[in-house]
């Protein structure tokens, strides 16, 4: 099983089965949109149809007997109820199973499959299509006539009925009607054979028909539709265009061609027309060659395809720009890396040009690498970012099958799912989001009898929502709980010996007390949390993400969790500057504004760490004092005010450098713990620059000063 | 009013027809002798098709054979009252409406004739 299909099979699969549990559970809350059950229905086909196509026979004989069900919920014949979504869940998990058991040779659990099969065969009504029977039909019985969708085709038919047609009760508006319905249709009735009264036999038919027909259908759709007159008209099909070769212009043929190509008209008569300067179908009813109704109705043709074509061309567009290529996520980190590793020399290029000033030539060619980085950079890390709702569709289950466990009811509603993250962000978010909403359920929302008996509606909501704020990503877990008990918190922390007894702490210095490691006040362990490990861990995910929480609660009313987290890990923008001979780098996003520093303002302040921003006192931080750097500084010092928390505070530098591209760096194992830094960064002369870890850099110096 | 499909007011200068109930295949054949007959006064004609209640394709024929009868005879002829969906459908499925009449409507008062398409 090494094919490259196969394996484009099994990644098809599983992204077709985490839209299926999209759907179902979309379907739970809408059980009467026939849309959502359309959809499931097509998800259960294509997964049915490639797997047999690829050989997981299993996987095709079970999921026809699923899609059989749906056939009967599509039709309106059985209704959507839980059972049916709690089964088309297990249903879908079997299906992964049986894909994952392809994989790693472990024999599927084939009495699970028949338990879920025997589940769907009971919600079917007896007189409705048996899915037993049904399957010895085999998977891949569809009727004949599906269409091929996204590949219209535009005929040109010519029907000429036979002139008794009506007399034998032939109606040929029956048949034009059938053909509109086939696809955009042009139909010009030709008129030129009609004779005057006297002459007419009012019963013969005198007409034919030139028709130009786009549809999807095929050839043989319409063939079918002059299926019973065949035999005593004049019938031909030619195809004119063809979306399958979009290559083809705006433009049809010239009136010329067309007349030419429908035998209205002779290649000679072409040629000595073309050779004067006038319109050619007005030449051609001049010259008597052609009447005016078959001039009108290549020109109803040449209208008919142009406009085919032009609503083809923004489809074709849109579909080359949705096509995506699947390519492994390790690709990407290399390439990531690489792009990480060419910002680091372009800078050094840069630097060497400034130096090397004289070479006008070096400096234009640094500069085009430059621009041609940043674009690249820009580039590489855009091709990183993903939507976040793929990660709020699993929490949909999460919540529905762990409430169902707990005998609570809680609607999860999410908000933002488009909004885009990196996605090694997107993966390492997943299990802190867990270990919170798993916490939400089973701390927070409270049983129904519970709410109801506080007033509240039976069913508890966890709402998830994403937006983006500056380069950060806000994702808030709120619920309708019960909310945090600073008291019960409180007595917890001291018993844990987290704080002094008679400790005097803010409610927002509880509320973080929960990520304390192993704080957790759940009397009893369940299977869902309570087992100390938690928050703690989400604490330490957050914070390895340069992320940070904030926590706002109401007793009885509910809890809200926000996480703020920047959107690439991979690199930032930011500022450098420099204390002595060391340089360091803060990230741009949280700097407000940089000002100077004199000794005079400095002796103003008496001592005290702060100054004047246009009338606001700010404090600041000498950081020459805190990394113990020595030496004497500048006699002008610069400020960089940054923002944290709503609250302006100023690092104090010798000299702001300006703006950095910083590619991150961890740092060593050994320095995970250094204070006060949060990282590091290569720059353009190959030396290290720190990175500021600017809010912890404020905490140490705010519980100094307290 | 009769029971006959074609009732054909005769003025001083113009000759008023008009049809009932459905100008299809069946009554065809009257409703052609009944416009022969109102061509044969020798008039304008106007044809008035309010009353008409369905048309099929010898109905279109016989409007365009009724058009050319009367170029062919120098007389002026126009069709009224081609608005109901019942007419205007069939018109529009048979593919007659067009930009400019036949090779015979020199003087541009086809019957199908319309600004738009």
């Amino acid at each position: 099983m090494n094919d490259k299909f196969v394996d484009a099979f099994k990644d098809e699969a599983r992204e077709l089965l985490g839209e299926l549990e999209d759907s179902l559970l979309e379907m739970e809350e809408n059980p009467d949109d026939l849309g959502i059950v359309g959809r499931v229905f097509r998800t259960m086909h294509t997964i049915k149809g490639s797997g047999a196509m690829f050989g997981f026979d299993d996987i095709a004989s079970f999921t026809h007997n699923v899609e059989t069900v749906y056939d009967l919920v599509r039709n309106g014949e059985l209704p959507v109820s839980l059972e049916l979504v709690s089964l088309s869940l297990s249903a879908r998990d079997r299906i992964l199973a049986m894909l994952e058991a392809a994989e790693s040779g472990v024999a599927v659990d084939k009495e699970a499959n028949e338990q879920v099969i025997a589940g769907f065969q009971k919600l079917v009504p007896s007189g409705s299509a048996n899915p037993g029977a049904d399957l010895q039909k085999g998977a891949g019985s569809d009727s004949g006539r599906e269409s091929l969708p996204g590949r219209e085709v535009t005929y040109r038919i010519r029907f000429r009925p036979d002139p008794a047609i009506f007399c034998s009760g032939g109606r040929p508006l029956g048949l034009l009607r059938e053909l509109q319905e086939l696809g955009l249709c042009t139909i010009v009735g030709h008129t030129s054979e009609i004779q005057p009264l006297d002459l007419l036999e009012p019963e013969k038919c005198y007409f034919y028909w030139d028709i130009v027909l786009t549809t999807a259908q095929g050839e043989n759709a319409i063939r079918d539709v002059f299926i019973f007159v065949v035999d005593d008209c004049d019938i031909s099909i030619t195809v004119i265009d063809d979306s399958s070769h979009p290559e083809e212009g705006g433009d049809h043929k010239k009136v010329g061609e067309i007349l030419l190509e429908r035998g209205d008209i002779t290649k000679e008569q072409l040629d000595t027309l073309l050779g004067q300067q006038k319109r050619f179908g007005q030449l051609a009813v001049e010259a008597g060659i052609v009447d005016h109704d078959t001039v009108a109705s290549a020109l109803l043709e040449q209208k008919h395809v142009k406009e085919v074509r032009q609503e083809r061309q923004p489809q074709t567009q849109t579909q080359e720009s949705a096509s995506s290529i699947r390519v492994t996520a390790e690709k990407l980190d290399v390439l990531v890396n690489l792009v990480g590793e060419l910002v680091t020399v372009q800078a050094r290029l840069s630097l060497v040009a400034q130096e090397l000033r004289k070479h006008t030539e070096l400096v234009s060619v640094a500069e085009e690498v430059e621009r041609l980085t940043n674009d690249l950079r820009d580039n590489a890390m855009d091709i990183r970012m993903l939507p976040i709702g793929a990660t709020f569709t699993k929490f949909k289950r999460l919540v529905r099958d762990l409430s169902g466990e707990l005998g609570k009811v809680i609607e999860l509603s999410t908000e933002g799912a488009e909004t885009e993250l990196d996605k090694t962000v997107i993966e390492k978010l997943n299990d802190p989001l867990v270990h919170i909403i798993r916490n939400s359920i089973d701390h927070g929302v409270e049983t129904p009898a519970d709410r109801e008996a506080k007033g509240k509606p039976r069913a508890g909501t966890i709402h998830l929502s994403a937006v983006h704020s500056g380069d950060s990503v806000l994702i808030s877990i709120r619920d309708d709980g019960a909310g945090l008990n600073c008291d019960a918190i409180r007595a917890k922390a001291v018993e844990r010996k987290l704080i002094a007894p008679g400790a005097e702490l803010s409610d927002k210095e509880i509320w973080g007390l929960i990520f304390a490691p192993g704080f957790s006040t759940a009397g009893k362990v369940t299977s869902v949390s309570g087992r100390g490990v938690g928050m703690d861990v989400v604490k330490q995910a957050i914070d390895s993400l340069r992320g940070s929480i904030d926590v706002q609660s109401e007793l009885g009313k509910g809890t809200t969790i926000t996480l703020k987290i920047p959107l690439t890990l991979a690199i930032i923008e930011s500022l450098l500057v420099r204390i002595g001979a060391d340089r360091f780098v803060m990230p741009l996003a949280m700097v407000d504004e940089c000002i100077e520093l004199s000794q005079t303002e400095i002796k103003r302040s008496h001592g005290r760490e702060i100054l004047l921003v246009r009338g606001q006192v700010v404090p600041y931080v000498p950081l020459r004092k805190r990394f113990h750097i020595e030496g004497s500084p500048p006699a002008i010092q610069q400020v960089v005010i940054c923002k944290v928390d709503g609250k302006s505070v100023g690092l104090l530098v010798d000299k702001v450098i300006g703006e950095h591209q910083t590619v991150i760096k961890s740092l060593g194992r050994m320095y995970q713990q250094a204070d006060g830094v949060a990282g590091a960064t290569i720059l353009g002369d190959g030396s290290v620059a720190l990175i500021l870890d600017i809010p912890s850099i404020i905490q140490a110096a705010e519980l100094e000063v307290a | 009013m009769d029971e006959s499909a074609v009732h054909i007011v005769e003025n001083p200068t113009v000759t008023v027809v008009s049809i009932n109930g459905p100008m299809t295949i069946d009554r065809i054949a009257e409703i052609r002798d009944g416009m022969l007959q109102a061509f044969g006064l020798g008039n304008e004609v106007r044809l008035s098709m309010a009353a008409v209640t369905e048309v099929d394709l010898t109905g279109l024929q016989l409007l365009c054979s009724s058009h050319r009868t009367a170029i062919a005879r120098g007389l002026a002829f126009s069709v009224q009252d081609t608005d109901a969906e019942a007419l205007s459908s069939v018109i529009e499925l048979a593919g007659m409406w067009r930009y400019n009449g036949c090779a015979q409507d020199t003087a541009g008062s086809c019957v199908w004739k319309r600004e738009v398409i």
